[in-house]
């Protein structure tokens, strides 16, 4: 680990970004007007992930007219290549409410599910678990505008520093590489989780509780991931909290990566890179959480977005010829 | 819709005869396409608008975040303009024949024509919207950032690019942004034929309003054949190409396979045609359609 050692680098992640649908915001109205009304409560919602289909864009949490419907694991499927991702959303009574909501402790309550999870090896056994979000929002029912906030909480602390080979295209030609992305596109047409290791020789993919059975076995595990992320030189953000999973279950220091990518739907090797992470000793004591959604000036702050032409009956009628 | 609701649901088949798919085919046909590219898929929608004549596992099929980088007419300023057809076919257009005009002369006229009045139709529908853009009271403070080393920032990516220098690890070159759709394929009752829905996040990924769509359409199609209805498994209004000419146009390239081939195509190979042809009414939205 010498060699690779001087050649590692503290390790960037490519934050997740939300899409929420009018479908989405519709159904955030109904609720917000029949159901959940004043209260400010959570609610449960889902959204759906998809590997980076595409070298130039990346992935998004789709949120549509069914997130609130208690979407199922294989909803995510949309027949393969799809995950659902469990987050809760607050429905906020003002838009003031967006700006002044108490985030940190938000996000430190989502947060601390996701260790709790890692701890009790329920986000080994459904990896899925590691990618919770959170949402606040305010619907302003007279404008049919949206204020919106999401969170895709990662722990952190300022002594986890991950560093990495660098990241690496994988090759058609290199055989090795063919072998494992074969192993991961039939992972994920078997519907497998979002998240799993790759045994030594490449040739199949295991559930990543088999990480203790393959390091046991004496031979080396390769983490993979289908990452919403699709840029050639970084990873996306829920590696992130895969990493912490790796350095307090696992108690890995050094782990070979493949942030896994599809072309037309299926897994190819040339959509895909590759790394040697290194990780620190995670102390769950010095904990911090990160990941609010960046708005579309890339500062922090929430997005809005303005649906009045086309959902406000008011607008609609006095539009109609 | 009403009549909809009254017309009965095919149940012989006459993809070759007419153009047209009963639910079954359409089941067919579309199990067909979600099995070549995985980027469809079946959707399963709400309970209370499920349509009885189709499974309840497969009411539409849908592809997500599909991109369009260029709007259309800037897109036919280099192909060369479409060719709108007469006849049975008016208010469809042959894609990108333009270009192929030898000497230019007459032909020249009708990209000026169709540029024209694309210009025309966005800025009718964008002119109240951009201001309305503008109405909406940004959230304008910007929030304390978190402390936080390990991330790439976009907005850093864009001040480097623009400085032509590399931003410490933290640059990625690779990922532009760009308008995506959600492509959503229903089956229409009344018409006896797939309907494409497409809905649109702009480049943050904010919903775009059905309307804008329209920047995305072919100049031909976005005057005559792009509505803006209600989705029938959502209920949000959402712009869709109008089905009234689908079936003749199926069935007259349905006719054209069988002369090349000598033999009629499947119906599993009705979408796939279906989507080609779909194709030359939203050219920029780079949806996945071949086998």
């Amino acid at each position: 680990m010498t060699s690779a050692d001087a050649r590692a680098r503290a390790l960037a992640f490519a934050p997740h970004a939300s899409a929420p649908d009018g479908g989405f915001w519709a159904r955030v109205a109904k609720m917000k007007l029949s159901e959940t009304m004043l209260r400010e409560s959570g609610i449960s919602c889902a959204c759906r992930v998809r590997a980076a289909n595409r070298a130039e864009i990346s992935g998004a949490h789709a949120l549509d007219h069914e997130s609130f419907d208690g979407l199922n694991a294989s909803d995510g499927g949309d027949g393969g290549g799809g995950w659902v991702a469990r987050g809760d959303a607050r429905l906020l009574n003002t838009r003031e409410g967006v700006t002044t909501f108490d985030r940190e402790a938000y996000l430190r309550e989502i947060g601390e599910e996701i260790l709790r999870d890692i701890e009790s090896g329920d986000a080994e056994r459904d990896p899925s678990r590691l990618m919770r979000f959170g949402m606040i929002a305010y619907a302003c029912l007279k404008s049919w505008s949206f204020t919106y906030w999401f969170a895709f909480p990662a722990a952190t602390s300022a002594e986890f520093t991950i560093t990495s080979t660098s990241v690496e295209k994988m090759r058609a030609e290199d055989e090795g590489d063919a072998m494992r992305a074969q192993a991961c596109d039939n992972w994920i047409a078997s519907g497998g989780a979002f998240a799993w290791l790759l045994d030594e020789d490449g040739a199949s993919a295991r559930p990543l509780a088999d990480y203790s059975n393959i390091v046991a076995e004496g031979r080396r595990p390769t983490l993979a991931f289908a990452d919403t992320c699709g840029s050639a030189t970084h990873p996306g953000w829920a590696l992130r909290n895969l990493a912490v999973l790796a350095s307090a279950s696992w108690e890995a220091s050094e782990l070979d990566v493949v942030c896994v990518r599809t072309r037309k739907g299926r897994v190819v090797p040339e959509a895909c890179v590759k790394f040697t992470m290194f990780l620190p000793k995670f102390d769950k004591d010095a904990v911090k959480f990160v990941g609010w959604e960046r708005n579309t000036r890339g500062k922090m702050g929430p997005r809005t977005v303005d649906l009045g032409t086309s959902m406000d009956p008011t607008q609609l009628a006095s539009q109609a010829v | 819709s009403s009549v909809e609701n009254l017309t009965p649901a095919r149940t012989s088949s006459a993809y070759e005869s007419q153009g047209v798919l009963s639910p079954d085919e359409f089941v067919l046909a579309g199990d067909a396409l979600v099995r070549a590219c995985p980027t469809w898929s079946w959707a399963r929608g709400s309970d209370e608008k499920a349509k009885k004549f189709l499974p309840r596992e497969k009411q539409y099929l849908v592809t997500r975040r599909v991109p369009c980088a260029k709007r259309a007419k800037d897109m036919e300023a280099y192909a060369g303009s479409e060719i709108a057809l007469g006849g049975e076919d008016e208010g469809w257009v042959k894609a990108g024949e333009g270009r192929v005009v030898d000497g230019g002369g007459g032909d020249g006229e009708i990209p000026d024509i169709g540029t024209l009045t694309l210009d025309d139709a966005s800025k009718k529908t964008t002119n109240d919207e951009t201001m309305k853009i503008d109405d909406i009271p940004e959230i304008g403070e910007d929030f304390e950032d978190e402390d936080d080393d390990a991330v790439v920032l976009p907005s850093a990516t864009e001040i480097a690019r623009a400085a032509g220098r590399v931003n410490g690890g933290t640059e990625d070159d690779d990922i532009v942004k760009t308008r995506t759709y959600d492509l959503t394929i229903t089956y229409d009752k009344y018409y006896q034929t797939p309907r494409v829905w497409l809905n649109g996040y702009d480049e943050n990924s904010l919903v775009l309003k059905p309307s804008k769509t329209l920047e995305d359409v072919s100049a031909e199609h976005a005057q005559k054949t792009v509505t803006i209805d209600p989705h029938p498994h959502t209920g949000v209004p959402s712009a869709s190409i109008h089905p009234c000419k689908h079936s003749s146009v199926m069935k007259k390239l349905v006719e054209s396979m069988r002369a090349e081939r000598g033999e009629s195509p499947s119906v599993e190979t009705y979408m796939f045609v279906f989507l080609k042809f779909i194709a030359s009414v939203i050219p920029t939205v780079e949806y996945d359609y071949t086998l």
